[in-house]
């Protein structure tokens, strides 16, 4: 069992997952192997994506991610800030 | 609780745990449907509107509300906690440059042009001048991960602040 919780700061940068899962999932597709800042943690909760395949779900935690929307979209001057699992997030690093 | 799926598996699961329960003496008959009728007749979209209210004629209450929603809803005798677990709220203001527009996880889930963006425009259209800045929050439904019914009551809430 691997919880991992609070991996990520306020400020992060980090990159949602690319893959295309089998089944549900609470990243949606939009906003697929996008990059955006880690606004605040949002509590821990099961794994949504786990629950739905009828296994327990590993408690981990949900960020508010904050993505520019020509980042999703390719186009618009505002921004969307998705509630993600941690599950869904990789570090992107900053460049040196 | 939204429709009837009496004949889905995890329907037929619940109610063989549930009877497994009743059979043992652990849960009363019909005890869990008196719990979530008593838990859902706590949470009206009314509540949300009060906790605006508040926010509108205090200043120092809108503070506390947006730095920590779920420490200032007790001021108001209300609290996230009414589930199996505290559900956590946040709330956001807007401003004359910056304008929340919070999408339901279900929409936010397909493609642009039929859930995300359509809602988006209408929304922001219908509500307030500001045309940059926008801040388009999604709920991918988290709050949901605890009681739905907590989760409903998080986005009445939510709605009641931002439309």
């Amino acid at each position: 069992m691997s919880t991992r919780t609070d991996r990520f700061a306020p400020g992060n940068r980090v990159r949602t997952r690319s893959l295309d899962p089998e089944g549900h999932t609470r990243l949606p597709r939009y906003a697929r192997g996008a990059v955006g800042v880690v606004v605040e943690p949002a509590g821990v909760h099961p794994l949504a994506d786990d629950r739905a395949r009828g296994r327990t779900g590993d408690p981990q935690t949900v960020y508010h991610v904050r993505f520019a929307a020509a980042e999703l979209f390719g186009a618009g001057d505002h921004t969307v800030t998705v509630e993600l699992w941690e599950d869904y997030l990789t570090p992107v690093e900053e460049d040196p | 609780v939204s429709g009837d799926h009496s004949s889905s598996v995890i329907s037929a699961r619940v109610r063989h745990v549930e009877a497994l329960l009743e059979q043992r003496g652990l849960l009363e008959d019909g005890e869990i449907d008196r719990r979530i009728d008593e838990f859902a007749a706590g949470g009206t979209p009314a509540n949300g509107a009060r906790v605006v209210a508040r926010a509108w004629t205090d200043p120092g209450f809108a503070e506390r509300l947006l730095a920590d929603a779920n420490a200032a809803l007790p001021e108001l005798g209300l609290s996230m906690s009414g589930g199996l677990q505290e559900q956590r709220l946040k709330v956001v203001a807007n401003s004359a440059d910056e304008h929340n527009v919070v999408v339901r996880g279900r929409a936010a889930g397909g493609h642009p042009d039929f859930g995300v963006g359509r809602q988006r425009r209408v929304a922001v259209h219908g509500a307030a001048p500001p045309s940059r800045g926008h801040r388009v929050a999604v709920g991918a439904g988290a709050g949901r991960a605890g009681h739905p019914q907590g989760a409903d009551r998080h986005r009445a809430g939510l709605k009641a602040g931002l439309v």
